[in-house]
């Protein structure tokens, strides 16, 4: 156990450098500078600003005081609004985000997991088919129409919960179920599959013919090898949630990262970018370290292998 | 249905040696194969065809060809003409979908916007083709240490949201002075490939130990033959599933990045453009994210529909 993550922390070091190192030349490649705005400043100004960012040092020296940096976990100013660090955007943008990812992901598990036992307990049924119907369109209806979609029903139409806005538990509700849409459709299918195959399988029946009710055939013995399948695609769903959070957070105007992030792209804050795209590549790959601690935790034989496909 | 049986016994008497009685005339003829015989490609689209969504989602998809390509030609208006007196029409007779706030027949907008759609749609399904069973096919036939280091390259792309590459790149190239469009299937043409080159290696690494391919090795057929000859032609059920079923997402990120204003922009009619468009005015004026919306699910529908049919009729593996 301990040589497997040791090998998986030094993977995971390995890639975000790698993320870190390949956005940082990509933002110096862009050909206008931060500071070229509409109108043009003069050229002794543009010194002293590339002199204050210290831009006008060569790039390995950049590129070396950055990693530096990034060590300390810090990721420097802003250049759009110079009184802010890239950190305290973080701070600001990344809690509001993270309650809304983790409603997001605790109701997509909550609901798919449930439709998809549904489903394959009443398999070509027409709970089957309905189940079936429910996840195609989640999977179909992108987050965007979605999140317009719930808006205007919900909201604008039936005045059950506030439209846009941040602060209140009610205003969690729409967001938080436009981006558990696709995951919830994901784990539903994932599930129902997983659990048709695992129901023809040979415990099951043992476990039946011992006289166990159906629900403790179920939920005590199907139910647990239907959950390592979910945790595997965890990983994914965590990012489209993430980058889920691009697009609904701008609708419901909501002030999370996500919002941010657009904002900064809009603007050509290249150290912004740069910035959370470190950090949330970095979360995404630790999520996926915690994703495949789980994995080993819950099928242990998968602990002692060498992660390496044939 | 009971076969007819070459042989009888006598009702209501144990076999014995006596009592058999002879065979009907006719009885070799009824062990003739008479249907013709079935092949992989055949029996797959017997199978689609039973498949009613899959169909369904096929006939959306040709329609949406034919409305692609002429409906803007048919339409009185065109995507960019402004009529300033009529802004905000409802839907009516002359502009079935309404206008828009420059009084643009949302309509032919609409039409506008499935050219880019299905043009994003089939780049990216060509492009991932291209790089992604190239990549995928050598990374497995050659297999050890070029198989390693190509599939780790693979692992670390996989662990970035490809969203965040796709605006990544998005940013980059339009710094660059690419036109919009271009950059979206540049940046789409470039990420989207992963899925499907992890797939080919996963076929190749098994056809590769199949018979045909070492009789063509003993033959002397040359890598590349071998390699895109007669192993990727095998593998084509899988890949085939895999390009239906990336071409909604290619056309989902088109969307989704002209919606939050990386793809292509106004007055350009992208279905994202239009549902963002739309978003603005959805209090007073629903209807111009109505058909914007209703377009991009249609088509998403269309395609997951029949990838989710070719898969079950194409991947033997899920075969009951």
């Amino acid at each position: 156990m301990f040589k497997f993550i040791l090998q998986r922390v030094l993977s995971m070091i390995l890639v975000i450098l790698i993320v870190a190192s390949a956005t940082f030349f990509m933002m110096r490649l862009l050909p206008s500078g931060p500071f070229s705005r509409e109108k043009k400043l003069p050229a002794q100004i543009i010194k002293n600003l590339e002199a204050r960012y210290h831009l006008d040092d060569p790039l390995w020296k950049q590129y070396v005081d950055y990693m530096g940096n990034l060590l300390r976990f810090n990721l420097g100013p802003s250049f759009k609004y110079t009184d802010r660090t890239v950190n305290n955007i973080i701070n600001d943008g990344f809690p509001v985000s993270a309650i809304l990812g983790v409603v997001a992901v605790i109701l997509a598990v909550g609901i798919g997991i449930p439709l998809g036992i549904w489903g394959a307990l009443k398999q070509n049924g027409w709970q089957d088919n309905l189940v079936m119907f429910i996840a195609l369109l989640g999977v179909s209806v992108p987050n965007f129409i979605m999140a317009v979609l719930l808006m205007f029903i919900f909201a604008l139409g039936l005045h059950l919960v506030p439209a846009a806005g941040w602060g209140s538990v009610r205003q969690v509700i729409l967001p938080a179920f436009t981006l558990a849409g696709y995951p919830i459709a994901f784990i539903a299918r994932l599930v129902r599959s997983s659990m048709l195959e695992v129901l023809r399988q040979e415990y099951i029946t043992t476990a039946r013919a011992k006289g166990l009710s159906e629900r403790l055939v179920i939920f005590r013995h199907a139910l647990r090898n239907i959950l390592i399948p979910v945790v595997t695609v965890l990983g994914p769903l965590i990012a489209a949630v993430f980058t889920g959070s691009f697009v609904v957070e701008k609708i419901f105007a909501i002030p999370g990262l996500g919002r941010y992030y657009v904002t900064s792209i809009n603007d050509r804050d290249y150290t912004v970018i740069l910035g959370v795209t470190i950090f949330y590549s970095a979360l995404l790959v630790f999520m996926n370290f915690l994703v495949d601690l789980t994995y080993a935790w819950l099928d242990p034989r998968i602990r002692y292998v060498e992660r390496k496909v044939s | 249905m009971a076969a007819p049986t070459t042989w009888q016994f006598k009702e209501g008497v144990t076999p014995d040696a006596g009592s058999f009685v002879p065979a009907p005339k006719n009885s070799g003829e009824l062990e003739q194969i008479t249907g013709r015989p079935t092949t992989y490609w055949s029996d797959a689209i017997r199978r689609i065809r039973r498949n009613k969504l899959a169909v369904v989602g096929f006939w959306i998809i040709i329609a949406l060809f034919v409305i692609a390509i002429f409906g803007p030609m048919v339409s009185p208006y065109s995507y960019e003409d402004q009529d300033l007196e009529n802004t905000f029409q409802s839907p009516t007779l002359q502009h079935p979908f309404g206008t828009d706030q420059l009084g643009r027949d949302q309509m032919t907008r609409v039409m506008y916007g499935s050219r880019i759609s299905l043009a994003v749609g089939i780049v990216c399904a060509a492009l991932n083709f291209l790089i992604g069973v190239t990549y995928g096919g050598i990374s497995a036939y050659f297999g050890g240490r070029v198989d390693d280091i190509m599939m780790r390259i693979v692992d670390i792309l996989y662990g970035i949201p490809t969203l965040i590459i796709v605006i990544l790149l998005t940013v980059l190239f339009k710094d660059k002075g690419v036109s919009p469009l271009v950059n979206v299937f540049i940046a789409i043409g470039l990420t989207y490939w992963l899925p499907m080159a992890r797939i080919v290696r996963g076929e190749i690494l098994s056809l590769k130990e199949r018979e045909f391919a070492l009789a063509a090795k003993t033959i002397g057929a040359p890598n590349n033959r071998i390699l895109f000859k007669h192993l990727i032609p095998n593998a084509m059920g899988p890949i085939i599933v895999t390009v239906t079923l990336e071409v909604p997402s290619a056309i989902f990120t088109e969307a989704f990045l002209s919606y939050i204003g990386l793809g292509v922009s106004a007055p350009v009619a992208s279905w994202g453009v239009l549902a963002s468009d739309g978003t603005e005015a959805i209090r007073s004026f629903p209807y111009l994210v109505l058909f914007p919306a209703l377009a991009i699910c249609l088509t998403m529908f269309a395609f997951n529909f029949l990838g989710d049919g070719l898969r079950d009729a194409l991947d033997p593996r899920l075969r009951q």
